[in-house]
């Protein structure tokens, strides 16, 4: 007998062989780009954006592992891959290098990552310790490989900060009744040593490791990726902020805005257009279209970073077939706020200014069609067997119909 | 610089000044020179018996040159200041990257290998190619999956009973079963217990392990 919430309990999904795992994501995030693409408007003057949730490509074991000693597997492109992540890139590569996708950009979730480091021990079950922890999304822009030299079209967004639901804490023991107890990742009575540990358990870790991801920046723009360090960048001359998650919440873009603006408008952010990637500043007038990626998080009034009749839209990987809602004044703790909520959110700011008075409006966008990714019933739960539960909602598309851009 | 440029009729002569501050100088210094030779040239005419007439042009013509001196060091600084229009006040698209990198603390991450990021933007201005923007949302759990699940069980259609079994996604998968609670997680190996009792009382939980 069993009493309570039962999404309490969980256990990561995932293939026990790496390389099918990460296929099977890729066969799925395939699928939901051709239905997108199927529904999306063609109009050349249209950029679309196809934007998945957060922790997509996360693995049996709660994180990818970064390997130096892993056997290397030749790509389709020709490309060796020696690690899960470069697969996983690989693959949304081929994806986006479609002409079809010329005005598309895509932001594919995001990718949890361990590097694992070998560690000399007698118990050979523990010869590996998790000490890098990655978050980030793969954000691409669509391009023809036959006239485009794909310059300036991938890019890695990192999330900063680490979410307490980020990673679950494996416990030593079931009667071990202090459950908030942090784990000691060097205890033997840990069962399984490939189950990465809570970095957020971790001494209160609260941010990536953040130093070595660094590191792998060199490796990563040897391919042709840029960092969007600070959640900003501009495309095509569109100001776009990115954020993941619990970055959102502390308003990542925002701090990054104004600290840029305090310390004399300095902080240099990469501009994408016409094959070319150049360094600007941040524009002054802020993001035209904001965008979050997700598990477990709204859009908060407090961070947004939009431009004059800009939009922001959140996709989440938790509460994602929620419908859309808003609510003014409920919360006490902010009672002249406004709160949003749902699986695909879609807000547009505008700023008014009187004579005597500075306000934001906020107008939520509940202009969109929703479409099961697959049609047949319950083929889904076949599709995404062993990689996403199959007990939670199916999978769909939220198509929004197109928003003007403000200049 | 400045490109456009504008004509300033000074009595009989034209002197092209452009709109930069250098030009502005040297067209300061042109006038200045031009009316050193016509004040040289009067001088000249001046040894000679002159009129009255002449004595009041040639105090008029001071006057104006005056004036002009002080027109051109004003339009100077004008067109050096935000008050013009066509002012290009420092953005920070033309700050140069490299020099932040190598001065700044603000360090650029992440610079492309395979192209050499521009050191200043184009000074035209952008072109927008997107007028809208649809975006396309993909809807998929990607949390982890729910060790138990809820099922009612259909025994009685009045008195509907919810049991709860384990999922069958999570089986061979107890190593990494993990429990969320109050932002907090943890994992137990199931194989040790068959049933489990969860309660929670306020903040408190309490757990009975039966079996």
């Amino acid at each position: 007998m069993y009493s309570g919430d039962t999404d309490e309990v969980q256990c990561y999904l995932g293939l026990h062989n790496a390389t099918e795992d990460v296929m099977q994501r890729l066969s799925i995030m395939t699928d939901a780009v051709e239905k997108a693409y199927t529904l999306s408007n063609k109009d050349d003057s249209i950029l679309k954006i196809f934007l998945a949730p957060e922790f997509y490509f996360r693995g049996i074991n709660g994180a990818f592992e970064f390997t130096i000693d892993e056997e290397e597997m030749e790509m389709e492109d020709g490309r060796k891959c020696s690690s899960d992540m470069c697969q996983i890139l690989s693959g949304l590569e081929q994806i986006v290098a479609d002409v079809r996708f010329e005005n598309w950009l895509f932001l594919f979730g995001t990718v949890i990552a361990s590097e694992a480091t070998s560690r000399h021990h007698q118990n050979h079950l523990h010869n590996k310790k998790h000490d890098v922890y990655v978050n980030f999304a793969p954000l691409y822009r669509g391009y023809n490989p036959k006239t485009s030299n794909g310059v300036g079209k991938s890019f890695i967004v990192p999330k900063r900060y680490v979410s307490t639901a980020d990673f679950l804490t494996p416990l030593r023991d079931l009667t071990n009744r202090s459950i908030f107890e942090l784990l000691d990742d060097a205890n033997d009575q840990i069962s399984d040593p490939k189950v990465v540990p809570n970095p957020f358990e971790k001494g209160a870790k609260t941010k990536y490791g953040y130093e070595k991801w660094i590191k792998y920046k060199d490796e990563l723009t040897s391919y042709g990726y840029n960092m969007i360090e600070y959640g900003w960048i501009v495309l095509d001359n569109i100001t776009f902020s990115v954020e993941i998650c619990l970055d959102h919440l502390v308003h990542r873009a925002l701090q990054t805005y104004l600290a840029d603006v305090v310390t004399g408008s300095q902080t240099l952010i990469p501009s994408s257009a016409n094959d070319t990637i150049s360094w600007v500043g941040i524009p002054k007038q802020q993001a035209q279209i904001s965008l979050v990626s997700s598990a477990g998080m709204d859009v908060i009034v407090g961070s947004l970073v939009l431009a004059n009749g800009g939009y922001i839209f959140l996709q989440d990987g938790v509460e994602g077939n929620l419908p859309p809602s808003i609510q003014y004044g409920q919360d006490q703790c902010t009672p002249y706020e406004y709160e949003f909520f749902g699986g695909s959110q879609s807000v547009k700011r505008t700023s008014i200014i009187s004579a005597t008075d500075v306000t934001f409006e906020y107008e939520m966008n509940f202009n969109y069609i929703d479409y099961n990714l697959y049609d047949h019933q319950n083929y889904w739960k076949e599709k995404l067997r062993g990689v996403f539960s199959g007990t939670k909602y199916q999978p769909k598309l939220t198509v929004y119909a197109p928003v003007s851009i403000t200049y | 610089m400045m490109a456009s440029t504008e004509e300033l009729p000074l009595l009989s002569h034209k002197v092209v000044c452009r709109e930069d501050a250098a030009h502005v100088m040297s067209c300061f210094f042109s006038i200045s020179s031009r009316h050193e030779e016509e004040e040289e040239e009067e001088l000249s005419s001046a040894s000679a018996p002159s009129s009255t007439n002449n004595y009041y042009d040639r105090r008029i013509n001071m006057l104006k040159t005056g004036i002009m001196h002080v027109v051109c060091i004003l339009l100077g600084y004008l067109l050096n200041t935000s008050y013009n229009p066509l002012y290009k006040a420092p953005s920070p698209y033309h700050y140069s990257s490299q020099y932040y990198s190598e001065q700044s603390s603000i360090k650029i991450l992440g610079r492309p290998k395979t192209t050499e990021p521009s050191k200043e933007s184009t000074s035209s201005s952008p072109s927008y190619h997107y007028t809208r923007v649809q975006t396309i949302s993909f809807q998929i759990y990607t949390g982890g999956a729910p060790a138990f699940i809820n099922s009612e069980s259909s025994t009685s259609d009045k008195k509907k009973k919810k049991k709860v079994h384990q999922n069958p996604e999570c089986k061979g998968r107890e190593s990494n079963i993990c429990l969320l609670f109050s932002q907090r997680s943890c994992y137990f190996q199931l194989h040790r217990v068959s049933f489990i009792f969860l309660s929670i009382h306020t903040s408190t939980l309490i757990w009975n392990v039966l079996g």
